[in-house]
């Protein structure tokens, strides 16, 4: 797979495809600014989700298909914080400590079901989150938050399925710290809760238990062997993807501006894995940086195949390129990756 | 004739092989030695026609088999002109019966199936495959069921099975042999002789690879040596002897590791009581061993007959009953984190699949164990929130074990897929030491390892011995090295000690509890 100049062949057919698109909106008068900009913000909304399946694939389990499961926890921590009229940025950090303990309870709860069906993890995790998602429909219309613009207008009882975030905390991390470079934006607060965020989880993999996470991931009898408590580590490091994925929704929500329930998360740990996939079809070594690039590609090809097939093909044509897009590329991304090693 | 001339080899900037010919002809045992990293292996993909070779660029000279050109692109290519292989590594199908694993690709079927579907749909022929192996198994001396499943045999049983579906193929010309005798004991090893001494009575020519120079010389007529790269020696077995063999290797004498004084303590720090120990394999029954401090003990048996149940029972791999007392503490709930905790250190028999992290560097594996069981190589930061792993120091500690322990590698960030087979070995001792270990196991240390290695090894351990206190329990199929370095030896037979004797006992009588 290696060229000559050292270049993989991902790596090429990948940077290609990126140029042509470019190269395509420029010729179709598409606003590059506007383009980067979006591709910055993206980067962050998505960011925290797609690095949160780094400590569960480090310990060896795979693709977190049950990322429903982290958002779940997400949304509840959100919920808690809007039901409660939190705003400002107060309320977003509010929200992500909300969060915690439900992740932290969720992903125990996880951790056991996923322990229990070591080997098949990733196809136990999709029904795991499909699940959770049908189970929590039935608590988002029986909820007692009280709320009003978190329940139905009519009757007053259950959750709406799209909450705006308006009047509490949508867009302030967009906001804070922003710096405008003509008509571009550069979202440095958001940014800077992303670095923080990856900076933190590479310390992690620095500790004792970080580097018993990945030693677990690529030989398990080895950890075994030099003491290492297989299930124990190995709920730790899906706690902490729990925890992660309801950050993540957090920061994604904040800056769509609306908490989105029922049905919404079913299908969101797919975008995640192909951001990932195409990272580790990049960089071989390191996954934070995997999930990093991974996420810059995978969103720089969603924002510009948008407008371009809508200049192109049919003006509804972009969500359905889209679609084709994230599952083409997951696809792909598979195709150059080696079986992971136990 | 199997003619190899002038065939050289590179991997990027290394020369793997420069100029290597050798002949080999019909009924011939050619003998291939030389130390690991020496080119042998690479020779073996040549010649068994691995993708590997054509992945990274083929290969130069010419080949010729009955004075035809030989240049397998695939395995295939190299089955088909008559070459088989018997590999260190079992290379078989675990979940599939001796007999589907033998007789895979070369199925008989059913002569009216294969009328009325053609070949690739005809039914399998299930009672004649039965027949031809227990013909087969006959024929060889080894006694197995035919039906059961390859993962569930031992290792010594599964080099047979290996060397059977060889022998079954019909085109089989020439048969080359990696290490076959790496993982046998000596009573196994005169048992595949014996095969192979029949082989060549029937016109098969063989390449013996090998890192034992004394089953060599028993063996080949005659030798090639290989030393990096190139061909260092070619001797015939009756002009050559162990010492002129292993200076052509290495270019040094040879000094054999040697127990100098024996230990004097009675203060046992391993008690076993009525300790049994049950693997999926084998299993003891009913131990009573008390093992002392600073001793080097030495355990023994057939295989099947207790030694590997021994260890892993020690390690609280495997159910266990009875008493285990280490350091004066009975052990409830034996488990390795338990173990480890009483200052116990083990080094497995298997470095790819229990010992390494094969992907990662040689840093991290000398490590690893010593940052998790003994909070060694840690930095508090920030602030003592989190305890990290002290890269720099664990280098610095590295490098020190590279240059102690006589490590070759390109630097402590290279990682020990890498390594040779001797190396890797080095590494995981280098790791288990950084433990400070008050009790050393190790299974198998020199398996498949090249014999300056082998003594560099041995060494490691009389040094720790000597130098930390370390009672050191050494578990191995090899009495000669056992004999070398231990102060008793104890023999398992059937799953029972059946005699503890010195490393002055002769080989008759181990040989008479062994079997």
């Amino acid at each position: 797979m290696l060229t000559r100049k050292g270049f993989t062949l991902p790596q090429i057919i990948i940077s290609v495809f990126i140029a042509m698109m470019f190269i395509a909106a420029f010729y179709l008068h598409i606003p590059i600014n506007i383009i980067l900009n979006d591709v910055m913000v993206r980067l962050v909304m998505n960011g925290v989700l797609v690095l949160s399946l780094v400590p569960i694939m480090n310990a060896g389990i795979g693709i977190n298909f049950g990322l429903p499961v982290a958002v779940m926890a997400g949304l509840l921590g959100m919920c808690v914080a809007v039901n409660f009229r939190f705003n400002g940025l107060a309320g977003f950090f509010i929200a992500l400590g909300f969060s915690i303990p439900f992740s932290v309870l969720f992903g125990t709860v996880y951790s056991y079901g996923l322990n229990r069906v070591k080997g098949r993890e990733e196809i136990a995790s999709a029904f795991i989150g499909f699940s959770v998602v049908s189970a929590m429909n039935i608590f988002w219309a029986t909820a007692p938050f009280s709320n009003p613009v978190m329940l139905w207008p009519i009757g007053g009882k259950g959750m709406r399925p799209t909450i705006t975030l308006e009047p509490f905390f949508a867009k302030t991390l967009n906001r804070i710290f922003a710096i405008h470079i003509g008509e571009c934006i550069i979202p440095a607060g958001m940014i800077l809760l992303f670095v923080v965020l990856c900076l933190l989880l590479s310390i992690f993999f620095k500790t004792k238990i970080g580097k018993a996470i990945t030693a677990l991931g690529e030989n398990e009898i080895y950890a075994v062997i030099n003491g290492i408590s297989v299930g124990k580590t190995r709920a730790c490091a899906i706690i902490l993807s729990t925890i992660l994925g309801g950050f993540g929704i957090i920061v994604y929500a904040q800056s769509y501006g609306f908490i989105e329930l029922y049905d919404a998360p079913l299908l969101v740990a797919f975008p995640a894995a192909a951001s990932i996939l195409i990272g580790g079809a990049i960089i071989k070594s390191n996954r934070i940086l995997q999930a990093i690039v991974g996420t810059l590609l995978f969103q720089t090809i969603y924002i510009l195949s948008s407008p371009i097939a809508n200049e192109l093909l049919l003006p509804e044509s972009a969500e359905i390129l889209r679609m084709f897009i994230a599952n083409a590329v997951i696809l792909y991304a598979l195709t150059t990756q080696r079986p992971m090693t136990r | 004739m199997l003619c190899v001339d002038n065939v050289s080899k590179s991997f990027g900037n290394l020369k793997a092989l420069d100029h290597i010919s050798l002949r080999i002809n019909p009924g011939e045992i050619h003998g291939l030695l030389g130390m690991n990293g020496s080119g042998k292996s690479t020779l073996l993909n040549i010649l068994s026609g691995n993708p590997l070779i054509q992945k990274t660029g083929g290969y130069s000279g010419n080949m010729l088999i009955q004075e035809q050109e030989y240049a397998p692109l695939t395995p295939v290519c190299a089955i088909k002109a008559g070459i088989g292989i018997v590999r260190q590594e079992s290379a078989l199908i675990p979940g599939l019966s001796i007999t589907e694993n033998i007789k895979l690709s070369r199925e008989k079927t059913v002569p009216f199936t294969r009328r009325l579907l053609g070949s690739h749909f005809a039914y399998i022929d299930k009672s004649g495959h039965r027949a031809d192996i227990v013909k087969l198994f006959k024929h060889i001396g080894v006694d197995v069921n035919p039906e059961e499943k390859y993962q569930n045999l031992s290792i010594e049983l599964k080099h047979f099975v290996e060397l059977a579906r060889e022998i079954d193929n019909p085109r089989l010309k020439y048969l080359l042999l990696d290490e076959p005798t790496a993982s046998l004991n000596k009573e196994d090893t005169q048992k595949l002789f014996k095969i192979l001494l029949g082989l060549s009575k029937k016109k098969i020519g063989m390449l013996f690879v090998s890192h034992k120079i004394e089953e060599v010389l028993s063996l080949c007529q005659n030798i090639t040596i290989m030393r990096d790269g190139k061909i260092a020696g070619a001797l015939t077995s009756k002009h050559a002897d162990l010492d002129k063999v292993y200076e052509c290797m290495t270019l040094q004498k040879r000094v054999k590791a040697l127990r100098k004084t024996l230990s004097s303590s009675n203060h046992p720090v391993v008690v076993l009581r009525d300790f049994s120990a049950n693997t999926p394999m084998e299993s003891i029954k009913d131990i009573h061993l008390e093992i002392f401090q600073e001793e080097i003990l030495g355990v023994t048996s057939l295989s099947g007959h207790g030694k590997n149940a021994f260890v892993q029972g020690l390690m609280g791999l495997c159910e266990t009953k009875g008493a285990l007392i280490v350091n004066d503490r009975r052990m409830y709930d034996l488990n390795p984190v338990r173990m480890i905790s009483e200052g116990v250190a083990y080094i497995p028999e298997d470095r790819h699949t229990m010992g390494l992290l094969l992907n990662q560097s040689v840093t991290e594996n000398i490590a690893f164990a010593a940052f998790q069981s003994r909070n060694k190589f840690l930095k508090k930061f920030p602030f003592n929130l989190f305890r990290m792993f002290d890269s720099d120091e664990a280098r610095k500690y590295a490098e020190g074990c590279i240059e102690k322990y006589h490590i070759r590698c390109e630097s402590v960030a290279q990682k020990t897929a890498t390594l040779s087979g001797g190396n890797q070995q080095k590494v995981c001792i280098a790791g288990a030491i950084a433990t400070n270990p008050r009790i050393l196991i190790v299974s198998e240390p020199t398996r498949g390892i090249d014999v300056s290695s082998k003594e560099v090894i041995l060494n490691i351990f009389l040094d720790i011995n000597h130098e930390l206190s370390t009672t050191i329990i050494v578990v191995s199929s090899e009495l000669d090295e056992l004999k070398q370095v231990c102060d008793r030896i104890v023999v398992f037979h059937d799953g029972r000690i059946r005699a503890i004797l010195p490393p002055s006992a002769s080989d008759p009588e181990f040989a008479k509890h062994l079997c």
